[in-house]
């Protein structure tokens, strides 16, 4: 089954983000949304397949956080349109 | 009279939930009554200093620009914790000014000087 991770905590303040890498498969896909944006300043980022993980424009922009390592973004929108895409969707919060 | 200092430890981040927003409204209250108030910043809180934030794409109101009025408020004091800062990455870009980084023990120093300390 393809499965769609969403992420929403910082993983400066939780391992929720490491627990979600753990169980991640190459064939899934990590929507970084809320405050797991923070993400993109953890030194476990350097360790993604950065084509498997997407970043909210609006969640990113308004943080200020900038998405060096070029990952997909996507507006809200376009987030049930992708949830749609998969067969399973987990949230980690 | 004794006069009493409070220390405000912003530990959480500014937009998933409304702590920040409470510690800041609760030092401007206490700034206004002429209280001695020091503002701390550890942990997820120092996201809240990052320069050019934009919640209003959120939907957010920016409260985070109230910040930048703490000096009409007499609220001089702003302490960052800088191990919290390397731990994330983050550089000395603040939104607003006269912020001092701490190291750890210094940090902790600081907010021993104060009578109260509450944490948010």
């Amino acid at each position: 089954m393809t499965t769609l991770h969403l992420v929403r905590t910082s993983p400066f303040k939780d391992n929720t983000f490491a627990m979600c890498l753990s169980v991640y498969q190459k064939e899934d896909k990590v929507i970084l949304m809320d405050d797991a944006c923070y993400a993109l300043h953890h030194p476990s980022i350097k360790s993604i397949n950065s084509e498997s993980f997407i970043v909210i424009e609006e969640h990113i922009t308004a943080r200020a956080i900038d998405n060096k390592l070029g990952l997909t973004s996507c507006k809200i929108e376009d987030i049930a349109k992708t949830i749609f895409a998969f067969e399973r969707t987990i949230t980690w919060q | 009279m004794k006069i009493t200092s409070l220390a405000i430890i912003n530990a959480s981040s500014p937009y998933s939930s409304i702590n920040a927003k409470e510690s800041l409204d609760l030092a401007l209250i206490f700034g206004s009554y002429e209280q001695k108030v020091s503002l701390f910043f550890q942990g997820e809180g120092v996201w809240q200093l990052v320069n050019d934030q934009n919640p209003e794409l959120l939907s957010i109101k920016n409260y985070l620009k109230t910040l930048a009025a703490l000096e009409f408020y007499d609220i001089d004091n702003v302490y960052v914790c800088e191990n919290s800062m390397k731990e994330r990455n983050i550089n000395e870009n603040f939104h607003i000014e006269n912020v001092s980084i701490l190291s750890a023990e210094d940090f902790a120093k600081k907010l021993k000087s104060h009578h109260i300390v509450l944490r948010f």
